[in-house]
């Protein structure tokens, strides 16, 4: 089955923090020692980045690796491949021959191709209350007006 | 100031007070704020069939009628609720010009 490795997982708190950065340039080390990542994977996954030409690197005092794509640009599954990885789903040979693996596995690649990296990394993105909260309170609201409502007919009635 | 909706905002109330089979003319959606979360207050959205009590503002956005209690008006008078749905979720974000800090999960803010 298909699943996000590390290097991904890393790699978009990498894009997400040089988002929110100013002057949008930050070191390998100062990266990992924000998000308690490990400092050497950190650098492989950079410079991955860079070579696929995702990263710039801007050396001195104030420099560091910075986004030189738009991520809006850019897909999970482009990711992934500029990670050197493969978005091929490692599926086992019976695996192979089922019709609904198959049809999973190639959703899950959709899917990967179609979420832009700027829509998960962007700065300031967050849901506040999601709409099911809202709908569920609603529906609950709903239930105890009917309830109510029959309690009083059955009250009606037995009178 | 007061608190608004944009329209994708009210759009998806709206279909919710439709779903739920409730009166469109006697529900209002009550906003309000309560302590707690990493950042200090949590934002609360609710659809209910009570009017205006007397510590209530209200407000009427895109034929949403709003309900906020006077205190929770404090923190967010001149708000604006969106809706997005997007990769990171579905649902109400508000641009709070009150909130001087978001934490990262997004539901609560300090002001």
């Amino acid at each position: 089955m298909l699943c996000l490795t590390r290097q991904v997982e890393y790699a978009l708190i990498a894009l997400e923090h040089l988002s929110e950065t100013d002057g949008g340039l930050a070191s390998a080390r100062a990266i990992s020692d924000a998000h308690g990542l490990p400092p050497a994977l950190m650098m492989k996954i950079l410079k991955r980045l860079q070579s696929a030409g995702w990263l710039r690197s801007v050396r001195g005092w104030s420099g560091g690796y910075g986004i030189c794509i738009d991520l809006r640009e850019v897909s999970i599954r482009d990711l992934i491949e500029a990670l050197g990885l493969s978005v091929e789903p490692d599926v086992t040979p019976i695996g192979r021959r089922h019709r609904g693996v198959q049809a999973l596995q190639y959703r899950l690649v959709g899917f990967l191709t179609q979420v832009r990296v700027w829509d998960l990394v962007a700065p300031g993105r967050r849901i506040d209350v999601p709409a099911d909260l809202l709908r569920e309170l609603a529906s609950r609201r709903r239930r105890s007006t009917n309830i109510e409502h029959a309690e009083t007919s059955v009250a009606m009635v037995a009178r | 100031m007061a608190i608004n909706l944009t329209e994708a905002a009210a759009k998806e109330i709206k279909d919710i007070i439709r779903d739920q089979n409730l009166p469109p003319d006697k529900t209002y959606l009550r906003v309000g704020v309560k302590g707690g979360g990493c950042s200090g207050f949590s934002y609360m959205l609710d659809l209910t069939e009570e009017p205006a009590g007397e510590m209530d503002e209200q407000f009427e956005s895109h034929g949403v009628k709003i309900l906020c209690d006077a205190k929770s008006n404090l923190y967010l008078d001149g708000t604006e609720i969106d809706f997005r749905d997007e990769v990171m979720g579905r649902g109400f974000v508000f641009k709070n010009p009150n909130a001087t800090s978001t934490c990262g999960c997004g539901s609560s803010f300090q002001a």
